[in-house]
């Protein structure tokens, strides 16, 4: 099994598993749980992955940030009753 | 003339990642918390099968089976020639723009390497003695070729275990490992599939990636490597390494 499909393999499980544990929560959560599932991916397979798959998943990690950043804002903002 | 003709490479993960962009796009269009859950999960999965996985270009076996007829004919050289001694993977030089293995006649005694430049393959002294012969190592284009990936730059001694992961990354090997000995180094490698009858080859002339994985250690420290001796187990290999220093 190639690294890519290992990647994608934990992280459709990871998904599976974080829908089913956060059912009743709120979306938040359920996507810095998805961020954080990322993030370990990251470190586990930086040794065994080549340039252009690194750039790949940095391009994810990168988007899911922004989403981190928007998803921060808006809670600071409503605890803050702005 | 002028026939233009696009080439639209769609393969099985391709298809089930346009179909998930599909479903993840129903059930974002119906907004429950669910319904947004499942949706995103199918969008996200479909990324990776889009983008993220890739493709073996050619299918493993047909490239083993290319390295297969070189090392063949390596091996048929060496019993032609009745060489018994150990591969010494020889660094770039002022003759050599290329590493090169050098196979001396002899296991023991004082190894003599001559002056070996590009073009030499089999090696005689003046009175028409072979004194060994000289052949690019199987794994050297190998080498040149995944060396141009940025995660091979700035590789030192140290963290070249670390950079050798990359072969499994690759999945060329199993598992790959690296150790600093007494007196030299151990180079042990899990491949897919091994055969253990071809261990003295092994000794002499490595198989493609360990002699990739030798031909980058010959390529840091810029000495000639010898290959002290190897030990079989199943699917592993070891390979005992050490400096060979050049005497004058």
């Amino acid at each position: 099994m190639l690294i890519s499909e290992k990647i994608t393999l934990f992280m459709a499980i990871w998904m599976v598993i974080i829908f089913f544990l956060t059912i009743n929560a709120i979306l938040e959560i359920f996507f810095i749980l998805i961020f954080i599932g990322l993030l370990i991916v990251k470190v586990f397979t930086d040794r065994y992955t080549l340039t252009p798959l690194r750039i790949k998943l940095n391009i994810l990690i990168f988007l899911f940030f922004i989403v981190f950043i928007l998803l921060i804002t808006k809670r600071i903002i409503s605890i803050l009753n702005i | 003339m002028g026939a233009y003709s696009i080439k639209i490479n769609i393969n099985k993960s391709k298809i089930i990642g346009i179909i998930l962009i599909i479903i993840g796009a129903f059930f974002l269009l119906n907004p429950t918390i669910i319904n947004i859950k499942i949706g995103f999960i199918s969008m996200f999965l479909s990324l990776f099968l889009i983008f993220i996985i890739t493709e073996k270009n050619i299918p493993k076996k047909i490239s083993d089976s290319l390295t297969k007829v070189n090392i063949k004919t390596i091996k048929n050289l060496i019993k032609e020639l009745n060489l018994q001694g150990n591969a010494v993977f020889l660094p770039k030089s002022d003759s050599l723009t290329q590493e090169r293995i050098f196979i001396p006649p002899n296991k023991s005694g004082v190894l003599k390497i001559p002056e070996i430049d590009d073009n030499d393959i089999i090696l005689n002294a003046v009175d028409g003695k072979i004194l060994g012969i000289s052949v690019p190592p199987s794994g050297l284009y190998l080498l040149n070729e995944i060396e141009k990936d940025n995660a091979f730059k700035n590789i030192r001694i140290e963290n070249l275990e670390e950079k050798l992961q990359l072969f499994v990354g690759m999945n060329l090997i199993k598992s790959i490992s690296f150790k600093k000995q007494e007196k030299g180094w151990d180079l042990e490698i899990e491949n897919l599939q091994y055969n253990k009858n071809k261990n003295e080859i092994y000794n002499q002339y490595p198989c493609l990636i360990s002699s990739a994985a030798i031909t980058m250690i010959t390529r840091l420290l810029n000495e000639r490597i010898r290959i002290y001796n190897t030990i079989n187990n199943e699917k592993k290999i070891k390979f005992h390494l050490n400096k060979i220093k050049k005497i004058g």
